[in-house]
């Protein structure tokens, strides 16, 4: 029986979602960048991170300071460890993460929030473990100039996606939404609704 | 020649089906619904968009007007109305006993798509990607 009473943190959601919709296994380094690149797509969408995660300028990449704790209350759950060889990108066994077999929740119930990460494993979730610490240091945090290794980044330099500003400010002038139109709108969903869930 | 059925061809935004496996209401205006996404949390998941004959919803933000025969068989005026989105899973659209795939909008009609879903779309819809960055 799974632990009920445990609350997960946000990074843990985003760990255990990418490696549940992840084909195959994920090393701790590349958990680490897809989350990094989960942050700032979400600080270029939403104008926040979404895990409020701190994260350091690593040697081999963005780490979230509280990433092995974070990863090790998942282990044996939500995520199963395992070794593998490193493929040349570390000197150390590479730690292989797959699903787990005792979840005690389901990560990222948002939609919003499950759709950024989807959107991020889409983008970077093939790429060769080099390819996805160019990326994460093709980010405006990692390439902010005078940061040292150790150094925490800093995701205002982010710039926010144009699209999504536009959409905002749009959402904001939402007054030509009138009692006429709610109504109209109210029994049209409401029969497209109904006639699908009919359909065998 | 009917148009072909390869998932495909037809899994592109625009794509405008006619939902045959449902009894609508008021049978003399049938619904035609318009794929707006197949980028989506699952593999078989879809978002389509309803349209309508009811003319109410001209000139709103949400409506994009589809004069009759736009798409080959859609035989009477009628509004892509945007803010009617639903998810439909792809095997539904894709078969011949539930629906019958009609064509594609014209790109002036789908750049309004795309116009009218960046003006109304909520919250949760916005993230499929209908209106990528360019």
């Amino acid at each position: 029986m799974g632990d009920l009473g445990f609350v997960p943190t946000k990074l843990q959601e985003v760990l255990a979602y990418i490696v549940i919709h992840s084909q195959g296994e994920r090393g701790s380094i590349e958990l680490a960048k897809l989350a990094y690149l989960v942050d700032v797509e979400s600080q270029s969408l939403l104008g926040r991170t979404m895990t409020g995660e701190v994260y350091a300028r690593a040697p081999k990449g963005p780490l979230p300071r509280s990433f092995r704790s974070a990863l090790q209350g998942l282990l044996g759950h939500e995520i199963a460890r395992s070794e593998g060889a490193s493929g040349g990108f570390t000197n150390s066994p590479k730690h292989c993460h797959t699903p787990g077999p005792k979840p005690r929740f389901t990560p990222l119930s948002d939609r919003t929030e499950s759709a950024i990460v989807t959107r991020v494993l889409a983008r970077y979730g093939m790429l060769s473990p080099i390819a996805l610490q160019q990326a994460a240091y093709d980010t405006p945090p990692m390439k902010k100039e005078g940061l040292g290794a150790g150094d925490d980044l800093d995701f205002r330099t982010v710039p926010a996606d144009p699209v999504f500003s536009k959409w905002k400010g749009n959402l904001r002038n939402g007054k030509w939404r009138d009692a006429s139109y709610v109504r109209l709108l109210k029994e049209e969903r409401a029969e497209t609704q109904e006639l699908l869930a009919d359909v065998p | 020649m009917p148009p072909s059925l390869d998932f495909a061809s037809q899994a592109i935004r625009g794509a405008v089906f006619y939902l045959t496996a449902v009894e609508f209401r008021d049978k003399a205006k049938p619904k035609y619904c318009v794929l707006l996404e197949d980028y989506t949390p699952r593999a078989n998941l879809l978002i389509v968009c309803l349209t309508t004959s009811r003319m109410e919803f001209r000139g709103y933000p949400s409506s994009v007007e589809l004069p009759a025969k736009t798409v080959p068989g859609m035989p009477l005026d009628s509004i892509i109305q945007v803010d009617n989105w639903t998810e439909i899973d792809s095997d539904y659209l894709l078969c011949k006993k539930t629906s019958r795939y009609l064509g594609r909008l014209p790109e002036d009609k789908l750049k309004e798509v795309n116009r009218a879903i960046l003006d109304v779309m909520a919250d949760e819809f916005i993230f499929y990607r209908i209106a990528p960055p360019h």
